[in-house]
C-alpha cells in the first residue's frame, strides 16, 4: 500500500490539518498498526479494500462536523475479537471450562474431593472415561469446532464432536457404536455429559425465547426436539443418556444474556414436558462485562449519531423477530443490547447499527454505509 | 517433566476461599504461608483467609521488600499491613530483603530471598506451604517460587499452592520508577555453557505492562541475536479493550523499532496463568525444533503487568530453564484514593496447586484418548 496516499486519504476525510502533520501521521500509525494486527482479518473484506478503505467509506456517510466523534468511537470503545483472540477462548475451553466439572463429577462418583481425582489412578481412570463420555455439540459455524479438535488433539476422540445440529440416525449409530468400543467402555455405554458449544450470545433470545403467543423458540428448543426424537427413532443404538447433563458454553457473553439465560432455562425446564436432560450449567470464555454497551452521558456522542443517521430501513427488514423482542426500533441493534462489538467472522445485529447496517436510504432517509459488513442468518449481507 | 502443570489443579476468586475453607480446615493440616508485607494493599486477603481457617496451624514468613528510599506514604502503608499481619497469624516471622546493594546499588533481592528461607526455621508437622504472590516484586517472587518448589518436591507429602489476588485496574495505578540495571532474575538466566557450539538465537517475549515502555526498551537494547519479538498481551481480560489499549501504548516499539510481526502477538488469559505456561511450553517445544542444530535457541522472558500472567510465564521459565530478563525497580508510587473517581472493580484471586501428593497418579491416564 501506498501509505502518503493512504494517510492523504484519512487526512482529508478527517479534516486533519494540512499545516500541522502530527496529527495524521501519528493517527495513521495506529490505525496502521489496528489493520495489522486485528481489523484487516475481517472476513467479509476483500483484496484491495479492507479497513482503512472500509472506514475511510463508512466516515464519509457523516457530515465533515460528525465524523471525529465516529472515529474516536472506534479508536476508544470498539471491541473487535479478532481470529487469534477466538482462537484462545477455544484453546481455554477444555481445559478451563470442561476439566474442573469432569473432575467434579469424577469426585461425586467416588466420594472424593474434586482436587483429589488425580492421586490414585482409580480416580485418573475415571476422569479418562469420563472424558470420553462426554459429547460436544456445535450449534454453528462460529462454534470453531475445528479449532477446537485441533487444540484437543490426543485428549478428545473425534468421535465425540459433532460439527453441527443436524444429525441423523446413522450418525447417532455411529457415535454410538465407536463409544462402546472406545478403550474401558462397555457395550451399554451413552454420554452422560453434553455440551453445546456457540461463539456470541448477547441477549440469549437466538438460544433460547419465549413467544408473546407462549411458544417456545430457539437453538435449544431445537436440540430438546432433535433428542427427543432420535430417542424414539434409534432406539437401543441413542448414544445419549436419559439423564444427561447439558452444558451451554458459549466463547463470548454479555453479562445480559448470561443473566436472561438462565431465567428462561429455568422456566423451560419447569414448562416443557419433555426436558430431555437432568440438570444445566451455562458458562462462557469471555464474559463482556455489563459497562461495555453503550451509554449516557459517556457514549453520547455516537449515541447521537445513531439517532441522528438511523435509517428505520433495518427495523422493518427484521420487524417480527425486532418485535417480538420488545422493540419499536432498532438505534440500538437487536434487543437494544447497544454494544460496540466486531467479531472477526461477522458483526452480531446486538452491535450498534451504525458498524454494520447497508441500506439504500429510500424514502429521504439517510443511506447507512457499514464499517464491517454483516451477513445475517439467512446469508444475505446487510 | 511437571506433566501436570498443563492441568494444575485450580481454584478462582469465591472458590479459592471455598477451597481454603475446604481443604485446610483438615486439622492435619499445618501450612506456612510465604507472602509480601510491602505496601500493596492485596497483601493480607490469603492471611487472612488462612488464619480465619486454621487458626494457630497457618505461619507466616513475610518479606518486607527494602528498596533503601520508598515514598513515606508507602512505607507507612507498608508498616500498617505489616502490624495487621502480625496480629493476624500469631507465629509469623517478617525477614526484611534489601533488594539493592547499599555499595553500588547493584539488584541483591535474590540473595536475600535465599537467605530469608534458608534461615526460616520450618515446622516439623508441615504439609503446605502457600506462596502468595499478590505483594511480592518479580525480583522477590520468582526466586521464592523456585527455591519453595526445590523444598517441596524434595518432600513428597508437602504441597505446594501459588495463589495470586490480582486486580489490573489497581496494578495500572501502582507506578515504578525502574533501576538502570537489566539482569536476569536469580536463577533465570537460562542454560548456561551451551552457546560455544551454536550460533544463539533469541525469541523475547516482553510481557506488556501500562507505563512499562521505557523498562522494556531498556532490554531489549540489551539483546543481540533476536529472532523474534512476540509481545504477550492479556486476552480474555475483564476489560476486553485492555490488550487493544497497550498495543496502542506500544506502538511505536511494535511497529518501528522491534519489527514485531502482527502474527507474533501472544494472547494470554488474564485470570488464569496456566494460559500463558501452556502457551509458552507450546512455543519452547516448536521453536526448539525449528532451529534444532542450526542455532542455539533461547526464549527470554521479560513479564510486566499482570501478575497472573507473569505467574503463568514463570512456570514455563522454571519448567524449561528460560531466561527471565527484568529491571528492578528503584521505588513505587501509589495513590490509595482512586483518581478517576469510578467504583474499584473486585480482586480477582486464583489458586494453582503447582506440587502435592494430589497428582500422584496424573500421568495414570488424563492425556490419552479412549479410543
Amino acid at each position: 500500500m501506498n501509505d502518503r496516499m493512504a494517510l492523504s486519504l484519512l487526512a482529508e476525510v478527517m479534516g486533519w490539518p494540512e499545516d500541522d502533520q502530527a496529527v495524521a501521521t501519528r493517527e495513521y500509525a495506529w490505525l496502521r498498526m489496528m489493520s495489522a494486527v486485528k481489523y484487516d482479518g475481517y472476513s467479509y473484506f476483500r483484496a484491495g479494500v479492507r479497513f482503512l478503505e472500509s472506514l475511510a467509506t463508512w466516515l464519509k456517510q457523516f457530515d465533515p462536523a460528525d465524523r471525529a466523534a465516529a472515529y474516536d468511537f472506534v479508536k476508544k470503545r470498539l471491541v473487535y475479537i479478532s481470529l487469534s483472540e477466538m482462537q484462545c477462548l477455544v484453546e481455554t475451553f477444555v481445559p478451563e471450562v470442561v476439566t474442573p466439572h469432569l473432575r467434579r463429577t469424577v469426585a461425586h462418583q467416588l466420594g472424593i474431593k474434586p482436587y483429589e481425582v488425580w492421586t490414585d489412578k482409580s480416580g485418573a481412570d475415571a476422569f479418562t472415561r469420563c472424558l470420553r463420555k462426554t459429547l460436544f455439540v456445535g450449534m454453528s459455524d462460529g462454534s470453531r469446532i475445528d479449532m477446537l479438535r485441533r487444540a484437543n488433539a490426543g485428549r478428545i476422540s473425534t468421535e465425540q464432536v459433532v460439527p453441527m445440529m443436524n444429525v441423523d440416525k446413522e450418525k447417532w449409530l455411529d457415535l454410538s457404536k465407536n463409544l462402546r468400543q472406545a478403550h474401558g467402555m462397555t457395550p451399554t455405554e451413552q454420554f452422560d455429559c453434553v455440551y453445546l458449544i456457540d461463539d456470541f450470545t448477547a441477549s440469549g433470545t437466538t438460544f433460547i425465547r419465549k413467544n408473546a403467543d407462549g411458544e417456545w423458540k430457539g437453538k435449544l428448543k431445537k436440540f430438546n426436539d432433535l433428542i427427543r426424537d432420535a430417542r424414539d427413532s434409534v432406539g437401543d443404538g441413542f448414544p445419549i443418556a436419559e439423564n444427561y447433563e447439558l452444558h451451554i458454553h458459549h466463547y463470548i457473553s454479555s453479562a445480559q444474556a448470561r443473566s436472561a439465560l438462565m431465567k428462561r432455562l429455568e422456566i423451560a425446564k419447569a414448562e416443557w414436558s419433555e426436558w430431555t436432560c437432568s440438570d444445566y450449567t451455562v458458562t462462557e470464555g469471555l464474559l463482556l462485562p455489563d459497562t461495555l454497551p453503550l451509554a449516557r452521558p459517556s457514549d453520547g456522542a455516537m449515541l447521537d449519531l445513531g439517532d441522528k443517521y438511523y435509517d428505520h430501513e433495518i427495523f422493518t427488514r427484521a420487524e417480527k423477530h425486532c418485535r417480538e423482542a420488545g422493540q419499536s426500533d432498532m438505534k440500538l441493534g437487536y434487543a437494544d443490547c447497544a454494544l460496540p462489538i466486531i467479531l472477526e467472522h461477522n458483526t452480531p445485529n446486538n452491535s450498534v447499527p451504525l458498524l454494520w447496517a447497508e441500506t439504500a436510504g429510500n424514502g429521504g432517509a439517510r443511506a447507512m454505509r457499514p464499517l464491517f459488513y454483516r451477513r445475517d442468518r439467512h446469508g444475505s449481507l446487510q | 517433566m511437571r506433566r501436570h502443570w498443563e492441568n494444575c489443579v485450580t481454584h478462582f476468586d469465591d472458590g479459592v476461599d471455598q477451597f481454603i475453607d475446604d481443604f485446610f480446615s483438615e486439622s492435619s493440616r499445618c501450612c506456612v504461608l510465604v507472602a509480601g508485607a510491602g505496601f500493596d494493599p492485596r497483601a493480607q486477603r490469603i492471611a487472612r483467609k488462612l488464619s480465619a481457617t486454621m487458626g494457630d496451624r497457618v505461619h507466616g514468613l513475610f518479606i518486607r521488600e527494602d528498596r533503601g528510599d520508598p515514598a513515606v506514604a508507602l512505607q507507612k502503608l507498608a508498616d500498617e499491613n505489616e502490624a495487621q499481619l502480625r496480629s493476624v497469624i500469631a507465629d509469623t516471622t517478617v525477614a526484611h530483603v534489601q533488594i539493592f546493594s547499599a555499595d553500588d546499588r547493584a539488584p541483591i533481592g535474590g540473595h536475600g530471598v535465599r537467605s530469608a528461607v534458608d534461615g526460616y526455621k520450618w515446622p516439623d508437622d508441615i504439609t503446605d506451604v502457600v506462596l502468595d504472590m499478590s505483594a511480592l516484586s518479580t525480583g522477590v517472587g520468582f526466586p521464592l517460587a523456585k527455591l519453595l518448589l526445590e523444598f517441596a518436591e524434595a518432600r513428597p507429602k508437602v504441597s505446594l499452592h501459588l495463589m495470586v489476588v490480582s486486580n489490573p485496574e489497581l496494578d495500572d495505578r501502582i507506578v515504578g520508577e525502574p533501576s538502570a540495571q537489566v539482569q536476569f532474575v536469580r536463577g533465570y538466566s537460562g542454560p548456561s555453557g551451551s552457546y560455544d557450539e551454536l550460533p544463539v538465537a533469541r525469541i523475547w517475549l516482553p510481557q506488556l505492562g501500562k507505563g512499562r515502555v521505557e523498562t522494556l526498551r531498556r532490554i531489549r537494547s540489551t539483546l543481540d541475536s533476536v529472532y523474534k519479538v512476540c509481545p504477550v498481551v492479556p486476552f480474555p481480560a475483564r476489560n476486553p479493550r485492555r490488550a487493544d489499549e497497550l498495543l496502542a501504548e506500544y506502538q511505536a516499539q511494535l511497529l518501528n523499532e522491534w519489527e514485531v510481526d502482527a502474527r507474533d502477538l501472544i494472547y494470554v488469559s488474564e485470570r488464569n496463568p496456566l494460559d500463558c505456561y501452556r502457551t509458552i511450553s507450546t512455543l519452547k517445544k516448536r521453536y526448539d525444533r525449528t532451529v534444532e542444530d542450526v542455532f542455539f535457541p533461547q526464549i527470554i522472558l521479560s513479564p510486566f503487568g499482570s501478575k497472573v500472567i507473569a505467574v503463568g510465564a514463570m512456570m514455563a521459565a522454571i519448567e524449561h530453564d528460560l531466561s527471565v530478563q527484568y529491571v528492578e525497580t528503584l521505588r513505587y508510587e501509589y495513590d490509595p484514593v482512586n483518581p478517576t473517581g469510578t467504583p474499584p472493580l473486585p480482586d480477582m484471586a486464583v489458586h494453582v496447586w503447582l506440587h502435592g501428593p494430589v497428582y500422584g497418579s496424573y500421568d495414570a491416564g488424563t492425556q490419552k484418548v479412549a479410543s
